[in-house]
């Protein structure tokens, strides 16, 4: 019996423990062009900001508030991290068209981008190829939807005639719902009117 | 009565399957080493190259193993050795002014860099680990959960 009630107990110690054995660490890291941003880490006990590069910060259970933020060395993140920092894929490339007002040509100096971008393609390999238009606030978000596609759709026509594989190119819109420039509804913006081309 | 009861049951339970097999992609593996694998409902499926993920599915790696994602929104998650993440939402729709993304780390490492979701709408970014709700505003960080064995 008193062995029964030895059992009994350890295994109440066990599940208590495998109940906070969870233990989660989290650290801020530069964006790859070196930008560093911000993350909050939170708690029902509270939280704590990380805003510097490899600032990190430990959490040992939900109840209690994260612990002191620390600065971590490059070593200390490899010694972690480095097979899931080395299986990151390469990020996006990122090319903006513009066209000419109310038309489907491209502007002179988006004409010049388009060999860049197929030696891009080229040169990774991309079989993965987002091409999205955007508009500014001007007009209906159903028209500028519907406009924001016409004009992907043309970039991609641009693109395939320059050598591109249609089958490797996805042609959305983004309406006027991605804007590069925030801005208030109904304003014209020529930044905002354009085609952006993600290899991926 | 009982059978209606069961019709009604297997309606409820089988629905939500029919209704995801809809849904579109939410990104692509991008890298992957030794055992990858998803669990998709009830399937588990290795993960190579180009393979799609699905909004709700369970990303899984085993010993000396990694994948990383590219999601549609440009957003970058990897995982290192024994690591397992659920992506319990993501809404990338732009043009309609959806956006979301909700990922649960349930054990292991991982890197995230946040992308278009986490530009345009950096509240609707979560990232949960057991204990702790990752806020993020534009930036990369690094996850480990120490679960429990």
């Amino acid at each position: 019996m008193k062995n029964r009630i030895h059992v009994f107990l350890s295994l109440i110690i066990l599940l208590w423990l495998n109940g906070c054995c969870a233990k989660s660490t989290v650290v801020l890291i530069p964006d790859f062009d070196g930008h560093v941003g911000q993350v909050t880490v939170a708690t029902e006990g509270g939280q704590k900001v990380l805003n510097e590069a490899n600032q990190a910060v430990e959490v040992m259970n939900k109840k209690e508030a994260p612990g002191k933020v620390e600065r971590l060395s490059s070593e200390e993140i490899r010694s972690t991290f480095s097979e899931a920092l080395a299986a990151r894929p390469v990020p996006p490339v990122i090319f903006t068209l513009y066209f000419l007002p109310g038309s489907n040509d491209l502007t002179e100096e988006s004409k010049a981008v388009l060999p860049e971008i197929i030696r891009v393609m080229q040169s990774r390999h991309s079989d993965d190829i987002v091409i999205s238009g955007h508009t500014d606030t001007v007009g209906e978000k159903d028209f500028n939807y519907r406009l924001a596609l016409e004009r992907s759709q043309t970039a991609s026509q641009i693109m395939v005639a320059k050598g591109a594989d249609p089958s490797i190119i996805k042609v959305t819109s983004h309406g006027e719902g991605n804007p590069l420039i925030r801005t208030a509804d109904e304003v014209a913006e020529p930044r905002n009117r354009r085609v952006e081309v993600t290899i991926r | 009565m009982k059978r209606i009861f069961m019709l009604c049951l297997a309606i409820l339970i089988f629905l939500p399957g029919v209704a995801m097999a809809d849904e579109m992609p939410i990104g692509k593996t991008k890298t992957t080493k030794g055992e990858a694998f998803m669990i998709r409902g009830a399937k588990e499926m290795p993960l190579t190259i180009g393979d799609k993920i699905f909004q709700k599915d369970t990303i899984r790696t085993g010993a000396n193993s990694s994948v990383g994602i590219l999601f549609e929104d440009n957003t970058i998650l990897s995982l290192g050795p024994n690591s397992e993440i659920v992506i319990d939402e993501y809404v990338f729709a732009p043009e309609k002014g959806l956006l979301s993304m909700i990922a649960r780390m349930v054990r292991g490492t991982a890197s995230y860099l946040s992308g278009l979701i986490g530009r345009l709408a950096p509240e609707s970014v979560k990232f949960l680990t057991p204990d702790a709700t990752v806020g993020i505003r534009g930036t990369q960080f690094l996850v480990k959960v120490d679960g429990c064995k």
